[in-house]
């Protein structure tokens, strides 16, 4: 009776997925040094051969969602002759966090590859 | 170069956070527009369309907002309604049609999750709606809470209560200041003549201030007044079923006149259906007049009411009525010394007898429906733990679990809402049953209705049983960490359903084995109950009942006229052994109790005996096959004019001359009539008849030959007829006789003596079938709870088992481990059951006949039962364990 189904994503898993990757791929962006919003959207589009796309319209809130959740710190640098532009900084939480996103993207591949043949990387 | 920031405000509109955090954002977004601009201008377009490039994904204001805000929002709110855009009621649609896919994809515990919740809902929607019914629902009276009645009980049987008589309640309504109005009436059956047979109708002689005392408007016409009680024409108010029944609902009745009791009643209402006092069984209240004038004082016959003035409490009215009282026995001491009357709320009056069997049966249900949502919860459990891979996986992607438990509890809801429907189906079966096949004497059982508040009821619990069972597997769901879940996860094993389902198989069978054991107890108290020996014998004997009134039988000779023609006549019908007629029939009818004095003998008046009193032809013991212990039968020659006689039962000679033999004493009736209070001589002893209940315990009883019968107010008769045949083939032919007797004249509650033992303890029965049938529901639920738990226990197991066949275990080996497991739980479930029926049969003391609450046999039986259940739910999975292929299970393909 408890017929125990493979895990079954649902119709809003797309968006999640979506949601949880960009997330991902920034925290990984940030983790090599401050970037401001422009320069990580213009990186992952290059990154990624221009597969992922984030504009200006998605990119900010999950910035900003991040900044919130304590993964990223956001502040205005000023220099001289230059206009001023927020950069984003990956907090220690971040840290941990994209640690445990990237072994549980990890276990996800495998378990795809193991089930579907599908390899990563 | 265009002003960016103006833009990017333009596009956004105001957002719902700070200005300062604003124009941040603003300032943040109009730099990226402006370097994807330039950008777009560098590798070749128009400065115009990259302008628009730049700002074309700013294009869905309302989105883009509302996206930033609530990424902005502090970090509480963000909490609340799901990430996944669109309105809150598109979000809810979503989760409801995902729910109803996953369902489906799980057929088999979407099947028994649901019946499991309808059964528990339609149980409980069912039982609430009598307890609405019967005790909840406010009668069709004005201000009911502010109406008592006045209950009478001697000081020493407080538990025995009798109504008033006419007198104290004169006395009181002059005497009493705490009332605002009175009403009283005087239970009276009425032979209606004039339609196409004569009818017998059970009614009341009421005062005229009684329909204002309840306040209840008529249907039709008008309720009496006190005018109605001024010498002038009998009046009648008609009952809505009577007035359905006799005159086809004719709405002209009113101003007609009825024949009743053989004279003139106008009719000049009709109350509404609803409207009943003091008990379902009273269909017309006519004008007391005159009828009642002359009662006396010791006749505690008649139902008093009163309205509490307002702002009076019921404690306050009661003390002054307790003064009144002790007023009355010190000037009454013959009649009231040693009386006690309580105020109690009419409503509690009318329903309180039902109210234990009532409670016990709330309480079966309450149970059962609590181990329908244990059952519940542990499927809930064992799903949330086979779905552990998904939300892991979903968390890790960053699913916020605000948005994963409301999907998870819009899952149960609907769950929820499915078996509450199912369980208002089943509700509005069972009611249909209780209306049609509950006993007759629970009052206002017949208006058992599935009704609004009853469903509002329903929803409210069909929610509860969803979303309770829910919490826990949420909980669990949400504390879980996403990697080790995962890992788990994937892993395959997962213990935690193993611990919280097997807690809750314990607790059902804990519940069940409770509601199992109070099944048990009714059952053999219910079996004890019929086998009791009612002291004579009813096989193919047919009863009638004829009740005699003036005009035609006035006197109390004529009375006897018409006794002695139908014994006659009826002794002469081809098939008829015997013919016996009695004043009140054993089981049948109530016990009426006369006062008597014992010569020689000296009481306190509180002391006086009172016997119950019958009078019955000669043939009557011999007819009934009631044993003679000493002395002599009644014969033809104990006549009026030939000296009074009287047979005692054995429980009045062993109260009252216990080492002694009381044929030859004299007793009297004290009645207060010089006339009636004349020596009778005690001239045999008969057998105890159970005569008022097959569970009662007989009451000193006398019988009188009817010869020598000479209270006028004991004018109900009725006659046994001993057939060789079927009693019921015997049904027309009597009525023919009975017509030529007296054509003018009804007979009623024509039965074959068999039915009338059986009807005496039909509401034992059908209490009985109901606990008996939702101890059998609970016993099926468990069944299914323990089928699951195991069953997931197999499967979480399954590698071990491998294991453990593989290294040489027999598949009987494992069958016996399985099932061993299973019948552990059990045990500690019985257990469990053991200790809380044990603290809870104290709610059934008062339904037990003859069996006591801790009766061995009746519990280990019961055990034994929970027991077999158990083992015999863990067989199919046992089976399944024992067939595991060990190879396949320990490579991990299973």
């Amino acid at each position: 009776m408890y017929d125990s189904y493979i895990c079954c994503l649902p119709m809003s898993t797309d968006r999640e997925l979506r949601k949880g990757s960009a997330e991902t791929l920034i925290l990984a962006l940030l983790e090599e040094r401050d970037r401001h919003g422009y320069e990580i959207a213009k990186l992952i589009d290059r990154r990624s051969d221009g597969t992922l796309k984030f504009h200006v319209a998605s990119l900010y809130p999950t910035l900003y969602r991040l900044e919130r959740r304590g993964l990223i710190q956001g502040r205005w640098i000023e220099r001289a002759g230059v206009r001023r532009r927020r950069f984003y900084r990956l907090t220690a939480d971040g840290q941990r966090t994209l640690d445990a996103q990237r072994r549980s993207w990890s276990a996800f591949f495998a378990a795809l590859n193991r089930v579907a043949r599908i390899r990563h990387a | 170069m265009p002003d960016w920031k103006a833009l990017v405000r333009a596009r956004l509109g105001p957002l719902p956070v700070d200005p300062a955090r604003q124009a941040d954002i603003v300032e943040e977004l109009a730099q990226h527009a402006a370097e994807h601009c330039a950008e777009l201008v560098a590798s070749g377009m128009t400065e115009r369309e990259a302008i628009a490039a730049a700002l074309a994904p700013l294009d869905d204001r309302a989105r883009v907002a509302t996206d930033l805000a609530r990424a902005d929002r502090p970090r509480h709110a963000a909490l609340s309604p799901p990430a996944t855009g669109g309105s809150p009621a598109g979000a809810f649609a979503r989760d409801v049609r995902y729910a109803a896919r996953l369902l489906l994809r799980a057929p088999g515990f979407a099947a028994v999750a649901l019946v499991t919740l309808a059964l528990g809902i339609g149980a409980i929607a069912a039982i609430f709606s009598v307890v609405r019914a019967v005790i909840l629902r406010p009668p069709p009276y004005r201000d009911p809470a502010g109406l008592v009645t006045f209950l009478n009980s001697r000081s020493e049987a407080p538990g025995a209560i009798t109504s008033s008589s006419l007198p104290d309640y004169q006395d009181w309504r002059q005497r009493l200041t705490s009332f605002e109005s009175f009403g009283v009436l005087s239970g009276w059956t009425f032979n209606i003549t004039g339609l196409e047979l004569p009818e017998r109708v059970f009614g009341a002689r009421v005062s005229g201030s009684l329909f204002r005392t309840l306040g209840t408007p008529p249907l039709l016409g008008r309720v009496l007044t006190p005018d109605d009680d001024r010498p002038g024409d009998e009046v009648v108010v008609l009952g809505y079923r009577v007035w359905r029944r006799l005159f086809n609902g004719d709405p002209s009745i009113v101003g007609r006149a009825v024949m009743m009791e053989g004279r003139p009643h106008i009719v000049v209402g009709v109350m509404p259906p609803r409207f009943r006092f003091p008990g379902d069984e009273y269909e017309l209240w006519a004008g007391i007049k005159d009828n009642m004038d002359g009662m006396p004082r010791n006749s505690r016959f008649s139902v008093a009411v009163a309205r509490l003035k307002p702002g009076v409490a019921l404690s306050s009215a009661q003390a002054e009525l307790e003064t009144t009282t002790a007023q009355l026995a010190a000037a009454y001491p013959d009649t009231n010394k040693g009386w006690r009357v309580t105020l109690a709320g009419v409503q509690e009056a009318v329903v309180g007898q039902s109210r234990p069997a009532l409670v016990a049966l709330s309480a079966a249900v309450g149970l059962v429906l609590l181990i329908a949502c244990a059952n519940v919860a542990s499927l809930l459990l064992a799903r949330a733990t086979s779905r552990r891979r998904e939300t892991a996986i979903r968390l890790a992607l960053g699913a916020s679990r605000a948005r994963l438990v409301s999907q998870w509890m819009t899952e149960n809801l609907l769950l929820a809402a499915l078996g509450g429907v199912l369980g208002v189906a089943i509700a509005f079966a069972a009611v249909r049953l209780v209306v049609v096949f509950g006993p007759r004497d629970v009052p206002r059982l017949d208006e058992t209705a599935v009704d609004l508040p009853v469903l509002a009821f329903t929803v409210l619990v069909s929610f509860a049983a969803g979303a309770l069972p829910a919490i826990a597997p949420a909980v669990r769901m949400l504390r879980e960490s996403s990697a080790s879940a995962l890992k788990e996860g994937f892993g395959g094993v997962a213990t935690a359903h193993g611990r919280g389902g097997a807690a809750l198989v314990v607790v059902e069978i804990a519940l069940a084995m409770t509601l199992a054991v109070a099944g048990g107890l009714l059952l053999k108290s219910f079996s004890r109950l019929s086998a009791v020996d009612p002291g004579f014998d009813p096989s193919r004997v047919l009863t009638l009942k004829v009740f005699l009134t003036p005009p035609r039988y006035r006197s109390v000779e004529s009375e006897k006229q018409f006794v002695r023609a139908t014994l006659d006549r009826l002794a002469r019908v081809p098939g008829v052994e015997q013919v016996a007629a009695i004043s009140s029939l054993p089981l049948g009818d109530p016990a009426s109790g006369q006062p008597f004095t014992i010569d020689g003998r000296t009481f306190a008046p509180s002391q006086r005996p009172n016997f119950d009193y019958r009078a019955i032809s000669a043939s009557y013991l011999d007819a009934m096959r009631i044993p003679l212990r000493r002395g002599r039968r009644f014969t033809d020659d104990d006549r009026e004019n030939t000296a009074r006689v009287l047979l005692v039962n054995e429980a009045l000679a062993r109260a009252f001359w216990p080492n002694q033999d009381p044929i030859g004493k004299i007793i009297r009736p004290a009645t207060g009539y010089p006339r009636f209070d004349t020596p009778h001589t005690i001239v045999g002893v008969v057998a105890d008849v159970k005569s008022l209940g097959l569970e009662k315990v007989e009451r000193p009883a006398v019988y009188a030959p009817f010869t020598q019968r000479e209270f006028p107010w004991l004018r109900w008769n009725s006659f046994v007829v001993r057939t060789r045949g079927e009693p019921e083939s015997y049904v027309r032919i009597i009525r023919q006789e009975m017509v030529a007797i007296d054509p003018l004249q009804p007979i009623y509650q024509v039965a074959a003596f068999d039915t009338v033992v059986s009807q005496s303890i039909a509401a034992r029965r059908f209490n009985t079938a109901l606990i008996g049938f939702f101890a059998a529901i609970a016993l099926g639920l468990c069944a299914v709870g323990v089928y699951g738990t195991i069953g997931y226990w197999v499967a979480e197991r399954s590698r071990e088992i491998g294991v453990r066949m593989a290294l040489g275990a027999s598949r009987r080996g494992i069958r016996a481990m399985v099932v061993g497991r299973a019948l552990a739980l059990t045990a500690v479930g019985a257990g469990a059951g053991l200790v809380l029926s044990a603290a809870t049969s104290r709610l059934l003391e008062t339904l037990l006949y003859d069996v006591h609450r801790f009766d061995a046999a009746t519990i280990s039986t019961v055990a034994l039962i929970v027991l077999a259940t158990g083992a015999a739910a863990a067989y199919v999975p046992a089976r399944r364990a024992s067939s595991l292929d060990p190879l396949t299970v320990i490579r991990g393909d299973s």
